[in-house]
Parts: structure tokens; sequence; C-alpha cells
């Protein structure tokens, strides 16, 4: 103990990388206390007290003196797993340090604990799909904290909220996420052709800590049953040079042409507007009436290359 | 070298003096420290000619000077020659009848170049001062000359640019020694490395890490430029605390590269521009001004100030993205002796239909398709976002997109290809995805509920195949399949378009039209030519070279 010019010391107190003022219920909080005399006391083997209105959290051991500040170890301790507001407090109490004495000292630390966050990913969703035939989906969901979300339940509505089905999740976690739990659904198209948009919810229920529900809106296309096979080739104008990887799209209808620069789409009878695209090229846009197998051959003009034309 | 500082100002004061402008943080016109102590300044070396800055402008200037026998000593911040010239595809806007066309049966004259480059149907000519333009372009076939005499070695000729009305923009071969090449796919080794090598043989000394601090005039605002004080850099441009001073006995030619990089001087044309608007190449130059300020600090002037804001010719890039540094035509590699600086090769997009761009709100603002030089683009991005407390800037863009698009434009998205340290995040959910966005630029937390809003309507538009908000032609891949990825696509600042003015001698003029004498500019420092590229630099390098060798004792 370092004897200082006064006989009691009055120390400062403060938290370094103390939790936020809102955390999730249950976490980890990560952090050290500092006991600073003024006068540089070494107050090693001392004690700090983290305290909730109940009775203490945790009582930890100045372990550490450098430059005349007194540390703990880092500490770590688990948010209560309740929602709600919390004052806890930080202490640095009178005890056995002298000569010379340290008087104590208090810091009050109020937080709020929340429910988790959760949200959806829904994919791999068909468009279009055909009136009245089963599609399926993939429907994830994932919590901000991480944490395990197998076998727990999401369930699918229409645009009139009617609960279309449910599902639960399986046990392995989507590749390349870090804790997207998803399964497999099946549902179907509805009868009527159209723009669709229906929901899937998550109401989170049942998880060890408190969690938000989510829902999320996902969207796709409903058409009749496709008839025709439509073949699309395009070439560079002119040169007459396959283009391959063109999109293609009829409408609702879409491919993307290969090496031979062919694309075939399944569509429906009627009137669609034939586009090609493709980075580098222009094609021009033409009405299309289907009413059997076709064969259709778009000219794209090659654009100047434009990326490199002041790369200096 | 000896740790000297000005007389009357102590080595602290000096040192923290030089900090507040190394950074390119507040930089402002400063008082020249020298102005009433100049006859009794000492000096750690004296040359005849000191030309700041190891680029095109300036090895021009300090071979040409070397030519006329004048000893030359030059002043590079960088641990490594070149400026932006060494980084660029190196065509140099240098024709008039070259033997290059010549060979390559092209009839180009002076007066050719002259008409294509004062048309006034293109932005790049219209606001130019065409007695700079007129010199340029009496010079470009000697200053050719010059280069070719010099080593480099060109290719033959290609095709004209939309701005000539012949083929007259040459290029040089790849330097063949690859260790000093700096960026394989980029030819401007082939200029540069060449003249350094002649450079050398002719006796210029060339001092790295040093950044120029000050021009030293007899007095603030009259008499000889006498020399300059430089202070020692780090590899990260971080002063070391030492200086040097030196003694031009002719002049000194300052061709520092321009003023894209230095916020407070680029918004006196663009105040849009803030901070969030990178520069590309200021990982190996930094174009902060330097040469600006000092210049104007002892009473040099603007000049040509509307060819800055003339949106055009590389101003402004789409980019790359998911690196700080994302100009849409260079990429760094991991092999590159600055990719500490860089961190990231960046992502090139092959198809911008594989993703959307969102404002720091979580919002689109434009078709994503459009051209990488796109103004109404760009001012689309530099819109206002609604934020009281940021007025100027549009604040950061992101790139949001999906596993499918990952796939689809085979990227990896793993450094050294994507900056995780603020330019790239992934996350499982979308909402996740907008809150995982930390940068410092995104100066509050992206909305997660307006960023899966946006995505959802952007589905429903793939769906429908029509863009009801922005007009995207046919809106072809949904974000839907995770992981999900947020790429920094905020556009970035390329040239310098306004400078320091000016005559045709490069003799750096001062706000009442009069010399400074001994002081001397070149390159993208030099006001009043809004060429994109090398030509300009390269012709009035020399033209300064040879006028301060000649001339510069007695102008």
């Amino acid at each position: 103990m370092t004897e200082g010019p006064a006989s009691v010391h009055g120390p400062h107190l403060e938290i370094t990388r103390w939790f936020p003022a809102e955390v999730a219920a249950g976490t980890e909080l990560t952090f050290t206390v500092r006991v600073n005399c003024p006068f540089g006391c070494d107050l090693r083997g001392m004690e700090v007290v983290v305290e909730a209105p109940e009775g203490p959290v945790v009582t930890e051991t100045l372990v550490s003196w450098d430059a005349g500040s007194n540390a703990t170890a880092e500490i770590v301790l688990r948010a209560p797993s309740e929602v709600g507001e919390h004052k806890w407090s930080v202490s640095y109490r009178l005890q056995a340090s002298g000569p010379p004495e340290h008087t104590g000292i208090s810091l009050p630390v109020p937080f709020s604990t929340v429910a988790h966050q959760t949200s959806l990913a829904v994919w791999d969703l068909p468009s279009p799909a055909v009136i009245g035939e089963p599609f399926t989906v993939k429907i994830g969901a994932s919590c901000a904290e991480r944490c395990d979300l197998r076998g727990r339940r999401i369930e699918i509505y229409d645009g009139a909220g009617e609960r279309l089905r449910t599902a639960d999740f399986g046990e392995e976690v989507w590749p390349g996420s870090e804790a997207l739990h998803w399964a497999d659904v099946e549902l179907a198209a509805p009868a009527e052709e159209g723009a669709v948009s229906w929901s899937v919810e998550f109401p989170a229920a049942d998880l060890e800590l408190p969690h938000q529900p989510t829902s999320s809106k996902f969207s796709f296309v409903a058409t009749r049953p496709p008839k025709h096979q439509l073949t699309v080739e395009v070439v560079e104008r002119g040169s007459a040079v396959p283009v391959p990887n063109a999109e293609v799209s009829l409408g609702v209808y879409r491919a993307s042409t290969g090496e031979s620069g062919r694309s075939t789409v399944s569509v429906a009878e009627g009137t669609y507007e034939l586009l090609v695209w493709k980075s580098g090229y222009e094609a021009p846009v033409r009405a299309l009436q289907v009413s059997n197998d076709l064969t259709v051959r778009v000219e794209a003009a090659v654009l100047p290359d434009r990326s490199s034309w002041e790369d200096d | 070298m000896s740790e000297k500082t000005p007389k009357g100002q102590s080595r602290r004061e000096f040192v923290k003096r030089s900090a507040a402008v190394g950074t390119g943080a507040a930089v402002g016109i400063r008082e020249n420290p020298f102005s009433e102590s100049a006859e009794q300044q000492t000096w750690d070396r004296e040359v005849d000619v000191v030309v700041v800055g190891a680029g095109a402008g300036g090895f021009a200037a300090a071979i040409a000077a070397a030519d006329e026998g004048a000893s030359v000593l030059m002043v590079e911040q960088n641990f490594d020659i070149g400026g932006r010239a060494i980084l660029s595809g190196a065509a140099c806007y240098l024709g008039g009848g070259t033997w290059l066309q010549k060979e390559a049966g092209i009839e180009d004259s002076p007066d050719a170049i002259f008409y294509d480059w004062t048309l006034q149907d293109h932005p790049m000519n219209r606001f130019n001062d065409r007695e700079i333009v007129r010199t340029y372009v009496d010079n470009c076939v000697a200053t050719f000359d010059f280069l070719t005499e010099n080593g480099v070695d060109w290719r033959p000729i290609g095709a004209a640019s939309r701005l000539d009305s012949v083929p007259r923009r040459p290029s040089p071969h790849q330097w063949p020694i690859a260790s000093e090449v700096i960026v394989p796919s980029q030819r401007g080794s082939g200029l540069m490395r060449p003249l350094e090598r002649s450079a050398r043989a002719k006796g210029v000394e060339i001092l790295l890490q040093h950044r120029m601090t000050e021009f030293v005039r007899e007095s603030r605002l009259e008499g000889r430029v006498l020399g300059m004080r430089a202070m020692e850099v780090d590899r990260m441009y971080e002063p070391t605390g030492r200086t040097i001073s030196i003694r031009a006995r002719n002049g000194v030619v300052f061709a520092t590269g321009g003023h894209s990089n230095n916020i407070n001087f680029r918004r006196m044309f663009d105040p849009r521009l803030t901070e969030e608007y990178q520069v590309h190449g200021d990982g190996w130059t930094p174009q902060n001004a330097d040469g600006e300020l000092a210049a104007m600090a002892i009473g040099a002037q603007l000049w040509g100030t509307a060819n800055q804001t003339n949106q055009s010719d590389g101003q402004l890039s789409k980019g790359r993205l998911a690196t700080r540094s994302n100009y849409h035509g260079l990429a760094f590699t991991p092999e590159a002796p600055n990719f500490f600086r860089e961190k990231a090769t960046g992502l090139r997009v092959r198809d911008w239909q594989d993703l959307i761009l969102v404002k720091e709100t979580g919002k689109r603002f434009h078709d994503e398709t459009a051209d990488i030089r796109d103004y109404e683009y760009f001012f689309a991005a530099m819109q206002w976002t609604g934020d009281l407390n940021k007025l100027n800037g549009g604040g950061p863009i992101w790139a949001v997109f999906d596993a499918d698009g990952v796939e689809r434009e085979g990227w990896e998205v793993e450094p050294p290809y994507v900056d995780p340290d603020g330019y790239f995040f992934r996350a499982d959910t979308i909402e996740q995805l907008a809150s995982s966005i930390k940068s410092k630029y995104q100066w509050r937390p992206m909305p997660a509920q307006d960023l899966r809003e946006t995505v959802e309507r952007y589905n429903s538009f793939v769906d429908t195949g029509v863009d009801e908000d922005f007009k995207k032609p046919r809106p072809m891949y949904k974000i839907q399949r995770p992981p999900f990825y947020a790429a920094w696509a905020t556009p970035c600042v390329h040239d310098t378009y306004a400078g320091i003015r000016s005559n045709t001698s490069a003799q750096v003029l001062d706000t009442q039209g009069e010399i400074i004498p001994g002081l001397y500019v070149a390159g993208e420092s030099q006001g009043g030519f809004g060429q994109h590229g090398l030509g300009r630099s390269f012709v009035y390098g020399r033209i300064a070279g040879m006028h301060v060798a000649k001339h510069g004792r007695t102008s």
C-alpha cells in the first residue's frame, strides 16, 4: 500500500467497456471496474461489488495496479433474462486498505433489458407459380443474438390474413449464415392469376429468453399453365456471334441464354413484350403473340466499352 | 539531415502546425512562417531546381531542367515515385503529328488539336483557358519526342478517343520488371519507370517520404520564391518530426497531384462533396492540395474553376464495391506495395441488375443500371437525405445483394476482395444486415424496417417486371436468398480539373496576374485546362523544367 499525504483518501471509480443503456435480455455483459486513488495508492486485493436491488451480483478483486490505476480482471455477467428496467450499482466499499483509509464510493448503473430481435428471410420462391399448383419455398428466421431456433414454428398467411399452414424449423442452420434456422414449406398457388402478396409470421413463443415476434411479406405471380415453348436466340448484330448469359424475359417469364446464345422459355398463350438484357448490349423490345411453339432471333447491338475509355 | 525549425518557432509548434496539414483534415490557407525571416533562412540543401511531386508533371520538369544543366532535387511524399500516373492506363493526349501518328498514316497538326480541344460542345473543352491550350498543342510533338528520348516505349496507336477527330492518344508498353509495376493491369509503369531511370541517370536526386509544407518567399506576397520546406513522413504519411529546408537557386516546380483528396478545398467548387466521398489512388498519391495551399499562401491565384464542376470525365465514378478506394477502372492487387493502405481489391460489378443501391436510410434512389459516370445518378446520390444534421453530401451508398447475386457475379466475398472494416457487411436477414452496417460515414443507424420494405418492394417489381419507383429496365432478380450483403458503393472522386493559375511558361501568377518569380506549376495542380489524363501534365512539366532552368534566376 502506498501511503499518500492525507490520512483518508477519496478514490474515484469508473467502468470500462460498460454495456449500453439497452441490452438484450440474458446476454453477456463484459466490463472492467477501475478504482483510482488521487494519490495513486495500490489497492490490489481490495474488492468491488456489482449489486442489484435484490442483492450482490458479483464481488470482484482489484488485481492490477498500473500508473496509479487499480482494475479488476474482465468481469463477464449475464444480463437479467426478463425484459425490464434495472438499477444496478458498482461499489467500492470502505474496507481495510490502510493506512491510509479509502472512503467508499458507489456508481449507479441503470440499464434496461429488451426482447431479442428476430427477423425472417423467404427464398427460392418460384415466380411465376402456376395457378392451383403446389410449390415449395424456403423460410428461415434468425435471432440477432444467435439464439437456437431449432424446431420453432412459423405461420404463413394469405393476403386476406387467413392462415395457410404452419411449419417447423429443422435441425440445420442455413449454409453461409450464422444462425438462420429454416424449413422447406409446401404451399399451393391461388386459383386465380395475378400478383400475390402473402406473409409469414414468427411468433417467437416458448423460447427460453424473451424474443420479439416478427413478420415478413413475400410476393410472387400466379399464371396459367405454360403450354408453349418459346426459343429465343440472341446474336450480335452484324457478326451474328451468339450472345451467352443474356437475360430473356416475356412478361413474368424469364430465362438466360446458354453458350449457344439460345434460351427456352415455357409460356402461357398470350401477347408479351420480349426483352433481352445484357450489360454492354442493346436489343430492341418487340411485341410477340404466342399461340404455339415459336423460335425468335434477336440481334443485340454491342455498345461501346465505356469502362476503359478513360481509365488513366 | 538536420532537425531544424524556422526561426522564432519551437520545434513542437512547427510539428504541430505541420501535422495539421498532414492528414487532409481541416486544411486552410496558412501564413508563410518565413515571411519575416526569409533573409535569415538557413538551408539544409541547395540546388538549382526543386521539383515537388514525382508524378508525370514532376518527372517531365525534373528531366527537362536537368537537360538544361540544372541540378535538380525531387521531393515526393510516397515511398516510391510515380504519382497517380504510375497507376494509370497511361493513355496520353499527345498528338499534332507525332512520329507514332505518322507511322500509322495519321494526319494531325497542332491546329487540329486546338480545334478539337476548344469545341464548345463538350464540357471538357468549353471552360478551358485557350492560351494554356494553345501552348499545349504547340508542344505536344516535342513532348512526345522528349518522352521517347527518355525511354518510353510506345505501343501502336489505337483508335481516336471521343474527344479527338483523329487517333492521338498513345500509351506505352507495360514496364518489363514486374516488381516495379504497381498495378499489373495498367500501363502507367511504362511511362514512369523509364522516366525515373532517365532522371536518375541525368543526376536528378529523389527525396522520398518528404511532404512539402511551405514555399519560402522573400516576403509573404512579394519577391522571389527562394526555396521550400518539407517534413519527413512515415509510410502512413504521418510526420516523423524531422524537417528539411531546401534552397532552390532557380526556382521550385510543384506538381503535387491536385486537390481531390482535400475535402475543404474541393468543397470550394462543390459543397456537396463532403467526407464520405473517397478518392481513388490516395493510398499511393494523397492529392491533398499541398501545392495549391502553399502557393495560395504566398499569393497565387486559382484558375479555371468552372472546369472543376464540368461534370464530365472522371470527376466522379460509380466505382467498384466493398472497398474504400473504389474507382471503376482500377483495382489494387494484394501484391501491390501500397495494399497495406488500400486493404481490399473491391468487387467489380458485371451486371448492376444483380443488386440494389440504397442510401444510408435504406431506401433506393435511382435506377441501378445507370452508367458508371452518369451525372444524373451522382446528383441523386448526393441528394439531401432529409437529416437536418447533415445538409450537404448524400451520405454513403450501399449495394445490397444476396447469395444468388454473389453467385451470378462470381464474387469472392472475403478479404482481400472485400474490406470488412467498415466497407462490407454480411447478415442472415435483411434487418440484421441494416443493423450490421457500422461505418464512420454511416452517421446514424440504417432503419432495419425501411431496408426490409425497400427489398420487399423491389422484389415485387421483379415479379411484375416494372420498377415503379426509378424505372430500372426490367428488374431481373429478387434479393431473397441468404446470406445478405451490404457493400460500399459511394461514388468516388477522381480528377482535379482546377488549380493554380500560370502563364504559358508554367510560371505561377498571383491574384493581380503578376508572376511569382521562381515558382512554377504543372500537372493536376495547374488550372485552366480540364483535360483528363497525362498529356497536359507532361507538356507543362517539360515547359516548367526548361523555363526554370534557363530563366528561373532572372525571371
